[in-house]
């Protein structure tokens, strides 16, 4: 049965996701996930619907917000990008029924360490700003396009938002300053998920107990973060979070291997 | 697309505002239904009747909180695409059909079966 504590222990994880999320520019599912498999022992399936979920929350949350700071998300770009991402969240949703749990704790194991590698790498690094006219070079909208379908085939087997393709195909691809590269990533996601998550409830996958209290702490977490990201020393969190996600990389790949 | 800053503006608030009302909905049916003692696992979201067993009504309200979630970027997709109807701006209104399509085969797929 599940008890308050349960229920607690969900919104300490939202809260946890939503804030490291939002500090880190994730959709928060990277950390959701783990959370919710290692720690609490829900079956993997169920904690990558739940990270949809998750994912979903951050995005209309954050999204809203830099809608109405106004100028931050490239809606018209973000919709073309989406095409190929929501196919890939559609085709993930759905191959992910055919994984065992244990097979997908090993390749989320392998994502976060990729994850971990592309935080620590980039901690110290500014942000890159290019000419935008390379926007319009032949090569990049296919590769781009092609990379968000990855991205959309990870969301929906992870049940992780796909912001660490997304940033970095909309800031060093196509050109968008950082933080616009961020808005207009954190604007796709939810399409992604909405498609992705279609599997999962197919399968009776999404647990309502366990996505209704996660939902609520990433939004609070959410929140949290976009207020204290000015009073944060951004790189040393970087570095920090990035060790401790390779940590949880280990661990899920670890115990994805042992029950194989 | 969206050339008008109001607009967006009012999607922004919209998109905020749906989040937070689905999520604490949500939250507040199953803390709810814990204080009341109901037996919670498994229960998963589906297309059959998944708010049936005891205290419906909380389930029910539990269950629309995620689903409002998942409406709000349909939501936000047909704004989008009529605002494009109004502008007749026929490329943008396009590319918002086709990802419609996309997200109804997602639903009709996981409906039917793949």
């Amino acid at each position: 049965m599940f008890a308050g504590f349960d229920i607690a222990l969900v919104i300490a994880g939202g809260l946890l996701a939503g804030l490291v999320g939002s500090l880190m520019g994730l959709g928060g599912g990277i950390i959701a996930v783990p959370f919710l498999n290692l720690v609490l022992g829900i079956p993997m399936h169920t904690a990558a619907a739940a990270g949809l979920v998750s994912t979903l929350c951050v995005s209309c949350s954050a999204a809203g917000r830099y809608l109405r700071r106004g100028g931050m998300i490239d809606i018209p770009l973000a919709l073309r990008l989406e095409l190929f991402a929501a196919a890939g969240g559609l085709l993930g949703g759905f191959l992910v029924g055919w994984l065992s749990g244990s097979v997908l704790q090993v390749l989320f194991g392998a994502t976060m360490a990729y994850a971990a590698i592309h935080i620590l790498r980039t901690a110290h690094q500014a942000p890159m700003r290019q000419d935008v006219t390379t926007r319009k070079s032949s090569w990049r909208m296919p590769a781009s396009y092609l990379l968000c379908l990855v991205a959309g085939v990870m969301s929906g087997l992870f049940g992780i938002g796909g912001g660490i393709v997304m940033v970095p195909v909309l800031h060093l691809f196509l050109a968008l300053p950082f933080k616009h590269a961020t808005a207009t990533s954190n604007f796709m996601m939810g399409l992604t998920a909405v498609s992705a998550l279609c599997g999962f409830v197919a399968r009776q996958q999404l647990d309502l107990a366990v996505s209704g209290p996660l939902a609520a702490g990433v939004v609070v977490g959410a929140l949290a973060g976009a207020k204290l990201m000015p009073r944060l020393r951004t790189p040393l969190l970087k570095r920090i979070f990035g060790i401790v996600l390779a940590l949880t990389a280990f661990e899920m790949a670890r115990k994805g291997m042992t029950s194989w | 697309m969206v050339d008008s800053e109001n607009f967006a503006r009012k999607l922004g608030t919209a998109m905020l505002a749906g989040s937070f009302l689905g999520a604490f909905l949500s939250l507040l049916a199953v803390s709810a239904l814990v204080v009341l003692g109901a037996d919670l696992t498994p229960w998963p979201l589906g297309f059959d009747a998944w708010w049936q067993g005891n205290h419906a009504w909380l389930r029910f309200v539990a269950g629309t909180g995620i689903l409002l979630l998942v409406a709000i970027p349909i939501l936000m997709l047909i704004s989008v695409a009529s605002r494009a109807l109004r502008a007749r701006n026929w490329e943008n209104l396009m590319v918002v059909a086709g990802l419609l399509t996309i997200l109804a085969l997602a639903f009709v797929l996981a409906r039917f079966g793949w």
